[in-house]
């Protein structure tokens, strides 16, 4: 790792105090979507007839706080870092919890909401430590001298098609949960979408990586036995669903 | 024979995610039940992979 500050994002990107004009342009990365973000899941709700005064303000300090992020952000990078992480996503939470009802009574589109929940992905990104031009770690004094460490195996080329299918499908469920408009069921689905987009990612990504290499396993029957238990649930499973639609 | 194995694993993977979908469909559709069956189906056909790709009699 390279001393703190010199590939951070939150460095300065040119001598000096950039102006807040400068200062917005320079993040754009987080303050276009953080923008966006705010705007179709905190503003839109905030804005509709019924909403608190306080969830209001709240959603106006969010503003303020995303906006005033950059521009400390150069000469006084925790100051930044509080108003546009803590500052923008607390007051963001604040006014939802003030909304209460009124978040889930809203009439927003269902793919504004998948849109403005992806906007809140890319700002968080937006926040984490970026290399900047021109840097090379390695020239930092921090980095321990040595050949360049070679890795072990390559992985195949089908290895990153099975692996960008896989993370592809497993965003379809969270996708599908905007679709759940009843507020018990939509909780409900959201969550199961989520847990089973990290279940099927983090097994997706071994079997992907595994695609093509030599490894020392057991033989294929070993290894088709070992899965009988849970195949055989799922035939049963079927088996039951195949009753029940003949029942019903 | 090995390489077969690994292509059902992610078979298997894609087929658990399609079980989820359907399974937030059918909560959507409020078809609770159907959706708690397809969400166990998903679930069933997830640890079928991983039992494919890491068995557990073995000794890695």
């Amino acid at each position: 790792m390279t001393k703190a500050g010199v590939v951070s994002g939150l460095a300065p990107s040119s001598a000096g105090h950039p102006g807040p004009l400068r200062a917005l342009s320079d993040r754009a990365n987080t303050v276009l979507p953080g923008l966006y973000a705010w705007l179709a899941t905190v503003a839109l709700p905030a804005s509709q007839r019924g909403a608190s005064v306080s969830a209001r303000v709240s959603a106006g300090v969010a503003l303020v706080s995303l906006l005033a992020a950059p521009v400390f952000a150069s000469g006084r990078p925790l100051v930044g870092r509080a108003l546009g992480i803590f500052g923008f996503i607390g007051c963001s939470l604040l006014t939802w919890l003030l909304l209460g009802a009124g978040l889930i009574q809203s009439p927003g589109d269902p793919l504004l909401s998948a849109l403005g929940a992806v906007a809140f992905a890319l700002y968080a990104l937006g926040w984490g430590s970026l290399r900047r031009r021109g840097v090379v770690p390695e020239d930092a004094p921090n980095v321990i001298p040595g050949p360049p460490l070679q890795p072990r195996v390559r992985p195949s080329g089908i290895a990153a098609v099975a692996f960008g299918a896989i993370l592809v499908s497993a965003l379809v469920p969270v996708f599908l949960a905007f679709r759940v408009t009843e507020a018990e069921r939509g909780l409900f689905a959201h969550a199961a979408a989520i847990l089973s987009a990290m279940l099927t990612i983090t097994v997706g990504s071994r079997a992907a990586k595994d695609l093509g290499q030599r490894r020392s396993l057991p033989p294929f029957a070993e290894r088709l036995n070992a899965a009988a238990v849970p195949l055989a649930l799922l035939a049963l499973a079927f088996g039951l669903g195949f009753l029940w639609l003949v029942v019903r | 024979m090995s390489k077969v194995v690994d292509a059902l694993s992610i078979l298997l993977v894609l087929g658990a995610t399609l079980a989820f979908a359907v399974g937030i469909l059918a909560l959507g559709e409020r078809r609770d039940l159907a959706a708690l069956y397809w969400l166990a189906i998903g679930g069933l056909v997830l640890r079928a992979a991983v039992e494919l790709l890491r068995p557990r009699s073995s000794s890695r």
